[in-house]
């Protein structure tokens, strides 16, 4: 059994799985050797002092971070470019939409009609006289 | 899963402007920031600054933060990538005025003055940490005193697993090292 590959399973195995036949040799090694056991227990006395280690800011930690967030003008909250603009357009689909609503609802209430002579406003609306509208000329004089 | 929805609910009211609800996050998540930090660059003015920026950089890009992974890994991902820029940062500057010095390895611990500084638990293991290699202080801090698996962890260093493990088990055998040095 080679040494070395011992050390480095048990090392290895608190943080993953071993093979079954890795795991075998070690656990005999463990059992032969006491300087392995030795390894052991102070990895496992290592990983414990680790493990009940915690670190703190000094006292007001939270106060100072919202200190300087207001400092700082902290009242916005930066977006990324791509974010804005999809935010942007929806807005601005969403007013659209709702003039467009408005404009019908408030055609069909005063024309009782939503055909094509109320939207545009018209009386008679042909495709012959399209240019006439466009170029404000009187229709019909 | 209690929590995630409190975050959410905290985060939803931080995104409309409400800083109370930012400054429980901050509260809530301090020890988190503060274990990265402190484990990486040791109880020091610049670790208190780091650990704000922290939070300041999370306030900046609130809503950057799609929850795809919790919001203590978020924060921890902030913490360890500015902690490195940090050390990285500090090694520049102390290389300028100290060129030709070699930096002390774990072998000075038992040098004068040294064991002194040495009085709890946590300044043990500041000491130890800080005689790490930042790429190993970095394992060890995330997976042995944040206690994040060795999954997480390489997902969080955007390194491979088998990089984590094999970093892991240098780093404990220095830490052994070192904190027999230490008589601990």
């Amino acid at each position: 059994m080679d040494n070395n590959n011992t050390y480095d399973w048990l090392y290895a195995s608190f943080d993953r799985e071993l093979t079954s036949g890795q795991k075998a040799e070690l656990e005999k090694a463990l059992a032969e050797d006491p300087d392995l056991r030795k390894e052991k227990q102070d990895l496992q006395e290592v990983r414990s002092l680790l493990k009940t280690t915690s670190f703190r800011f000094q006292k007001g930690f939270a106060g100072r971070v919202m200190k300087r967030i207001k400092e700082e003008g902290g009242g916005v909250v930066e977006m990324d470019v791509s974010s804005q603009m999809i935010n942007l357009f929806r807005k601005i689909a969403m007013a659209g939409v709702a003039a467009i609503v408005i404009l019908l609802l408030s055609i069909y209430l005063t024309s009782g009609t939503l055909n094509k002579n109320s939207v545009l406003g018209v009386d008679s609306f042909s495709d012959d006289n399209l240019v006439s509208y466009l170029l404000y000329e009187d229709i019909g004089e | 899963m209690i929590q995630q929805n409190e975050d959410l609910k905290l985060l939803k009211q931080a995104r409309e402007g409400d800083h109370t609800a930012f400054a429980r996050i901050v509260e809530k998540y301090e020890p988190v920031v503060a274990n990265t930090v402190i484990g990486m660059l040791g109880n020091t003015a610049e670790a208190d600054d780091v650990g704000q920026e922290v939070f300041i950089r999370f306030y900046r890009a609130l809503n950057d933060f799609r929850g795809d992974s919790g919001l203590g890994t978020y924060l921890t991902r902030i913490a360890i990538n500015l902690s490195l820029n940090e050390l990285k940062r500090k090694k520049r500057a102390v290389s300028l005025f100290t060129q030709g010095q070699q930096d002390a390895g774990y072998d000075d611990l038992s040098d004068q003055g040294r064991e002194q500084e040495i009085k709890d638990t946590n300044e043990i293991v500041h000491s130890a940490l800080n005689m790490l290699e930042p790429k190993f202080r970095s394992v060890v801090v995330l997976r042995l005193i944040q206690g994040y698996s060795t999954k997480e962890t390489a997902e969080i260093l955007d390194v491979p697993l088998g990089t984590v493990l094999s970093r892991l088990a240098r780093a404990q055998k220095q830490l052994k090292k070192i904190l027999e040095t230490a008589n601990l």
